[in-house]
């Protein structure tokens, strides 16, 4: 799946909705959400074997794969309501999309919060000497 | 999941919006309403398929 085939479905795409948008908007909602759905999967065939090789490398320390962990899952996350987020703005629902972007934010926010707490232990540690 | 899934839920759209006027020209309104109706439930029906495969794909790669 190289990278110009995903470049021309963004455009035919992009057509489409606006073929249809005129007479039917919510249907042109609907093919935005299709098509990103499919260029959503694309990507993410693409980037996957990547992140598992990276994976694989880190497995001797125990808190670099940990750390590894949380940044692919707040990747995941910041994946998922961007996508989110932009197909509602894209509809004119800016509301609906700050909504999904600040459901993202806090999702990510509770998955750093060990590592906020093994940071201040550390410090408090080192303070200590 | 490919990239036909793309031009079938755009093929249902012009469909229905060629059958709305259509049946609108003709004088039947209400069969124009309920044709755009049943087109929506499709689409609906199968982009909710799609979007589902889509999160549980991610939260599977993600590891979320």
């Amino acid at each position: 799946m190289d990278l110009t085939k995903l470049l021309a479905i963004c455009i035919v795409a992009t057509a489409l909705i606006l073929i249809v948008n005129p007479h039917r908007s919510d249907y042109a909602v609907l093919i935005s959400l299709a098509s990103g759905a499919v260029l959503l999967v694309m990507t993410i065939a693409k980037i996957f074997p990547a992140i598992e090789s990276f994976k694989e490398r880190f497995y001797w320390n125990e808190t670099a794969e940990e750390c590894l962990l949380i940044a692919v899952k707040a990747l995941g996350i910041s994946y998922l309501s961007g996508f989110v987020a932009d197909t509602c703005r894209d509809f004119g629902q800016s509301a609906m999309a700050s909504r999904a972007e600040f459901a993202g934010k806090c999702a990510i926010f509770l998955l750093t919060l060990p590592l906020l707490y093994r940071i201040i232990e550390l410090s408090v540690q080192i303070a200590k000497l | 999941m490919d990239v036909d899934f793309i031009f079938k839920v755009a093929a249902i759209g012009i469909l229905v919006t060629v059958l709305n006027q259509l049946l609108v020209r003709s004088g039947r309104e209400e069969q124009a309403m309920l044709t755009t109706l049943a087109g929506l439930v499709v689409v609906l029906l199968m982009i909710v398929s799609a979007i589902a495969d889509l999160f549980s794909t991610v939260k599977t790669l993600f590891g979320l």
